[in-house]
């Protein structure tokens, strides 16, 4: 009984053992990835704004442009409209 | 410079000139103050009109025409105020998009703007403003109608210029729209 329990407990503490080097190796291994994956993102959103910067200042020149032009356009057409009211 | 300057003094100084749409939806003071001296004048002595004496003119509300250019004349000034609510709207927007409201390194601004320019897409900012001009040039057509509609009650001549030059404009227009990107 004795020895049945030591062995147990042995064995219980030796897998114990195993599984925490086993943790952690796949704690680093996940840190590994996870620092693989920040480094990923930000290298994907340095690249995401340097191609959007372009895109959006495109963007926004050509409709506030138009906005203007129907603006001055709106501005003159009232003139008449008003008149004829 | 020179757009401005033409087009403020054509408009604002042609245009109150030649129509007066307005007043011919009220009855016509002057026309019930000539009718009373007529009536004045006859009882004084009844020679004047003949044996038919002058009566009071009855008024029977506006004539038809005029109220169907004022109805396409004011159809014509909602269009045109709609499209300049929707530029308004348009720049505004165009601002909040453009301004940077987080700061940080790359990831964070990113991922704002991009999710500012899917509340762009959801709300088909790009189909709206493209139909901007459309809505304009409707406006224009619709009053480009009426002054010919009531131009020609008044005289067919004026009113053919009036409507020469409209149908000449949307055609141009209308041909313009399909070389456009």
């Amino acid at each position: 009984m004795r020895t049945g329990h030591a062995t147990d407990a042995q064995v219980s503490s030796g897998s114990h053992l195993q599984t925490t080097t086993q943790r952690s190796t796949l704690f680093s291994q996940e840190r590994d990835l996870l620092s693989t994956y920040e480094d990923t993102r930000t290298r994907f959103y340095e690249k995401y704004r340097h191609e959007a910067e372009e895109y959006n200042r495109e963007f926004i020149k050509k409709y506030d442009e138009d906005m203007n032009t129907t603006l001055i356009f709106v501005g003159f057409l009232h003139v008449p409209q008003a008149w004829t009211c | 410079m020179l757009t401005w300057f033409t087009g403020w003094s054509v408009l604002s100084c042609h245009f109150p000139f030649i129509i007066q749409v307005q007043p011919q939806l009220q009855p016509d003071i002057g026309e019930e103050t000539t009718a009373l001296l007529r009536i004045l004048i006859h009882k004084i002595d009844n020679t004047t009109f003949g044996d038919n004496g002058p009566t009071i003119p009855q008024w029977t509300g506006p004539p038809r025409a005029i109220i169907k250019v004022q109805a396409i004349i004011y159809a014509s000034l909602a269009a045109s105020l709609f499209s300049a609510f929707l530029a308004m709207l348009g720049k505004q927007w165009l601002n909040r998009y453009a301004s940077i409201d987080v700061r940080g390194s790359a990831t964070e601004p990113s991922q704002n703007r991009q999710r500012k320019l899917d509340r762009v897409v959801t709300w088909y900012f790009d189909y709206v403003m493209e139909s901007l001009p459309l809505m304009l040039q409707l406006a224009l057509l619709l009053l480009g109608c009426a002054l010919s509609l009531y131009l020609w009650g008044i005289d067919t001549i004026v009113a053919s210029v009036v409507l020469a030059h409209s149908a000449w404009f949307s055609t141009f227009s209308l041909s313009l729209q399909g070389q456009l990107p």
